[in-house]
């Protein structure tokens, strides 16, 4: 029984994980092995990506993940300080403001602030011209490195409020106890003690914005910008097709990826458990209002004003004013058969299967590593490394697995090459549910289920995946919420006529049709809002679970 | 209970995609742009084809290619609409096109569109200097694509991708046909004034539409006359040292396995009807007898450079990857 789950975990994440890595490399290392069964031509694809174009691609990659960090860890340890030394009124509505940056997708935001700040965009239309700085900055490489911090400072934010909550009053009273400036007590007692949550965020953050491609496939193209993943995607998707280069630069941007998160693992292990401190309670003050809200304006407030708005405007030229509004884009969307509500059938019914196909593995794997034994690092690993996998690394990957002429299941061309690449992308999340679900799980019931003389998959059935139950249900909204949102793969490789949201309003914005776009844009935030609330009301009677925290998934 | 219900639930979701993912399809079109076009074509085909069913893939000119040559060995579409007639050619060449060019369709052609090849002509369009009149002063008017170098110009323009926009493709290579080394030093140039190629047509017309840059170099007509329409201060200036008219290619992939219908389609977009559409989407209809959209008069006076389809075609590649490395940067 153990032995058949565990072959049958191995054999599927062979499918999903491995074959598609290994045939990147075996593509990268010798580029006709594949097309012709020849080695001629070793290490060409390699050789190849020494020019000055992919180097110039290569370190733009690295100044913009730079400045995304930078910008993201000033603002990120600047808030958490501020909710924690000096909250303001309102705190906790505050600090559920401060994360909805997570709601909006990132190609959104870039989408959005391109609505708000070019040329007669909104801002100057609210607040008159000479705006024109705002877009200046917006179309260039510092913009665009702007737009990701916004949606990715939250991160930081949370992972340096918990370490300042847990680590603040006592240590730093007793330094100043023995005589220490504030200042002082400052630098050598709490930084260091919040060190460690700062590098995990830093390089969640980092490793984001090297993952990052919705954002610079908006914005880039104005800012004369070279990163590795618009490289990676013009190598596949615009003619001729170089499958070899786009094979080598998916390794590279492959391998910078997994050292991040090589880097990260160790520091993302909990390190005993949490202790929650009575925290003194501080004062509350008017002022610190003004930046904790300021940060809420620009990351989310006005975005989703923008999408909001676009989506209500009969002309977009016309402007903002009465007269002007209209549900008619929404009406094109839910016009059954209309090419928006085809994206939006496709979007849910992706995800629900993406949902459920990746917890089942994750329970399985879940369930093989609880037991131990020989492999289960190796397993834990492989199941956890979609997380280093750049989208745009996995499409390729998908494209030389799905698309190869000796592969019987022709995937690829159909919509089920996006369940696939969904259910790989975020099986890293749900496994992360699924072992927070069996961490509560004593062995003690399976054990007494089996003396009882259940069989091992009654045991399964009837005690373990009950207990579990709420964890892979909570873990499979957020796959589902995630999936609904997921541009890369998508965009990669969308199947002839079929579209999901993201690809509807990517296409509908680059087109021309922003209102169209929008509608959609808002239609997908609200349906996976809802749905997603409706679970954690769901699981609310249930056992309380822990809050989803923050991965490097943020950024798909 | 509930939550196992609602779990087996979802299973019977997930089979149910599984189910409508594999569901037959009749005919699969790839087209570049207008992809308003290729819509308003495939939905007049199925009003006068009831009950048949069409799949649209619509990009730019190089995502459609790559698409072509990614699925090779597994191909999907049956037809392909081109914004650009080497592009064809180059499919010809390969092999991959099933030819279909009736000479009782031929004859319908404008004479200035029957380029030599497999297939017919859908439409035709000129690229332009496309200038936002309300931010370019008067006394800067260019007249020719070689005004366009010089400091004023640093920073004020942009050009469609050609490794993406199929117009842009056929221009630089004609461009380069004709001038040679001449036209290399050009792009050279453009490219120190700061030229941005943010991507296809809409994505080059729209900063010029907003007035953030002046000008767009080689410009699709019909792109820039919908702007124009809409109330855009737009101007298409044609060069006096020439421009091209390029035919726009549908044509049937040797692959099909639905060739009856592939040619009831191409017919349909070659009918009255078909080539209705294609002058409401401001291209210039193959047809003699449908007349282009008033926007559009006047061009058959606009001075054109002569072109050898079949040369342009055999020099595609190692222009385009010239192009795309010293040029574009990539």
């Amino acid at each position: 029984m153990r032995r058949a789950l565990t072959t049958l975990v191995w054999i599927a994440l062979a499918a999903l994980v491995l074959a598609p890595l290994a045939m990147t490399l075996l593509q990268a290392l010798f580029p006709q092995a594949l097309s012709q069964g020849s080695w001629r031509g070793a290490l060409a694809p390699l050789r190849q990506l020494l020019t000055p174009n992919v180097a110039r691609e290569l370190v733009g990659t690295l100044e913009l993940a730079a400045e995304v960090t930078a910008i993201a860890v000033v603002l990120g340890a600047a808030l958490a300080l501020l909710m924690v030394r000096a909250p303001p009124v309102g705190e906790a509505a505050v600090h559920g403001l401060l994360i909805t940056p997570f709601l909006i997708p990132p190609y959104l935001t870039g989408l959005a602030w391109s609505l708000l700040a070019q040329p007669r965009g909104y801002l100057d239309q609210l607040v008159g011209p000479g705006l024109s700085a705002a877009a200046r900055v917006l179309y260039s490489p510092l913009g665009i490195a702007l737009v990701m911090a916004l949606h990715l400072t939250p991160i930081l934010y949370l992972a340096l409020r918990t370490a300042l909550d847990e680590r603040q009053s006592e240590l730093e009273f007793a330094a100043r106890v023995h005589g220490a400036s504030p200042l002082r007590a400052f630098r050598s007692v709490t930084l260091p003690l919040v060190m460690p949550a700062l590098a995990a965020g830093g390089l969640l953050v980092f490793l984001a914005s090297v993952e990052e491609y919705g954002v610079p496939a908006v914005l880039g193209a104005y800012a004369n910008l070279h990163v590795l993943t618009l490289a990676v995607d013009r190598a596949t998707s615009v003619y001729p097709v170089r499958l070899p280069h786009a094979a080598a630069l998916s390794s590279l941007l492959w391998g910078l990826a997994l050292v991040a998160w090589l880097l990260y693992r160790p520091l993302a292990r909990p390190t005993g458990q949490p202790v929650r401190r009575a925290r003194q309670p501080a004062a509350r003050h008017l002022w610190s209002l003004l930046p904790s809200c300021g940060f809420i304006l620009l990351a989310t407030a006005l975005p989703l004003g923008a999408i909001i708005a676009t989506s209500l405007l009969k002309a977009q030229t016309a402007g903002l004013h009465a007269g002007n509004f209209s549900l008619e884009h929404y009406r094109a969307i839910f016009a059954q058969g209309s090419s928006g509500w085809l994206a939006l059938r496709t979007s849910l019914l992706l995800s629900v299967g993406a949902a459920v196909l990746s917890t089942a593995l994750a329970f399985a794997v879940a369930w093989v590593l609880r037991a131990g034994g020989r492999g289960s690092a190796v397993l834990d690993f492989v199941a956890a490394l979609p997380t280093a996998m750049p989208g745009v690394v996995l499409a390729v990957a998908l494209i030389l697995v799905w698309n190869a002429p000796w592969n019987p299941v022709p995937l690829y061309g159909r919509a089920g090459i996006l369940l696939i690449s969904y259910t790989t992308l975020f099986l890293p999340q749900a496994l992360r549910y699924a072992q927070i679900g069996f961490a509560g799980v004593h062995s003690d019931l399976e054990l007494a289920g089996r003396i009882h003389g259940a069989s091992g998959l009654v045991t399964l059935r009837r005690v373990t995946l009950p207990l579990v139950l709420p964890g892979l249900l909570a873990g499979s909204a957020i796959v589902f919420g995630f999936a609904m949102r997921e541009l890369v793969t998508s965009i990669m490789l969308q199947p002839p006529g079929v579209q999901t949201i993201s690809t509807f309003v990517f296409g509908q914005f680059e087109q021309g049709n922003p209102g169209d776009a929008m509608a959609m844009a808002v239609t997908g935030i609200l349906t996976t809002t809802l749905l997603l609330g409706l679970f954690q009301r769901f699981e609310v009677r249930g056992d309380p679970l822990p809050a989803p925290s923050p991965t490097p998934m943020t950024s798909r | 209970m509930k939550i196992r219900r609602s779990f087996v639930s979802l299973f019977v979701i997930a089979a149910a995609l599984v189910v409508t993912a594999a569901s037959a399809q009749t005919l699969t079109v790839y087209s570049s742009g207008p992809g308003s076009l290729a819509k308003a074509l495939v939905a007049g085909y199925q009003k006068a084809h009831p009950g048949s069913k069409i799949d649209l893939f619509a990009s730019s000119t190089g995502k459609v290619m790559a698409r072509l040559a990614a699925e090779q060995s597994n191909p999907h579409a049956d037809v392909v609409i081109l914004a650009d007639w080497t592009a064809g050619l180059n499919l010809q060449q390969q092999g991959d096109v099933l030819p279909y060019r009736p000479a009782a369709l031929l004859d319908t052609v404008r004479p200035e569109l029957r380029a030599s090849g497999d297939f017919v002509p859908l439409g035709g369009d000129m690229v332009s200097i496309v200038v936002n009149t309300d931010v370019t002063p008067k006394a800067q008017m260019p007249k020719d694509w070689f005004d366009l170098t010089g400091p004023s110009w640093k920073n004020e323009i942009t050009m469609p991708d050609p490794t993406l926009s199929g117009t842009a493709a056929d221009f630089v290579l004609t461009f380069v046909s004709r001038f040679g080394d001449k036209a290399w030093t050009f792009f050279q140039a453009l490219k120190a004034e700061g030229t941005l190629w943010p991507g296809p047509n809409a994505a080059a017309l729209n900063p010029v539409e907003v007035g953030s840059r002046r000008v767009v170099l080689a410009g699709v007509g019909h792109t820039a006359l919908k702007a124009q329409k809409a109330g855009n201060a737009l101007a298409l200036i044609y060069p006096s040292s020439g421009t091209v008219l390029i035919p726009r290619p549908i044509l049937i992939l040797k692959s099909t396995k639905h060739a009856a219908e592939a040619k009831a389609f191409v017919d349909y977009a070659m009918s009255d009807a078909g080539q209705q559409l294609v002058a409401k989407a401001l291209l210039i209809p193959a047809r003699q007898d449908v007349a282009p959209n008033a926007v559009w008069k006047g061009f058959d006076s606009v001075p054109t450079i002569k072109v050898d389809w079949q040369k342009l075609a055999s020099e595609h590649d190692s222009v385009m990857s010239r192009f795309r490395t010293t040029i574009l940067g990539r």
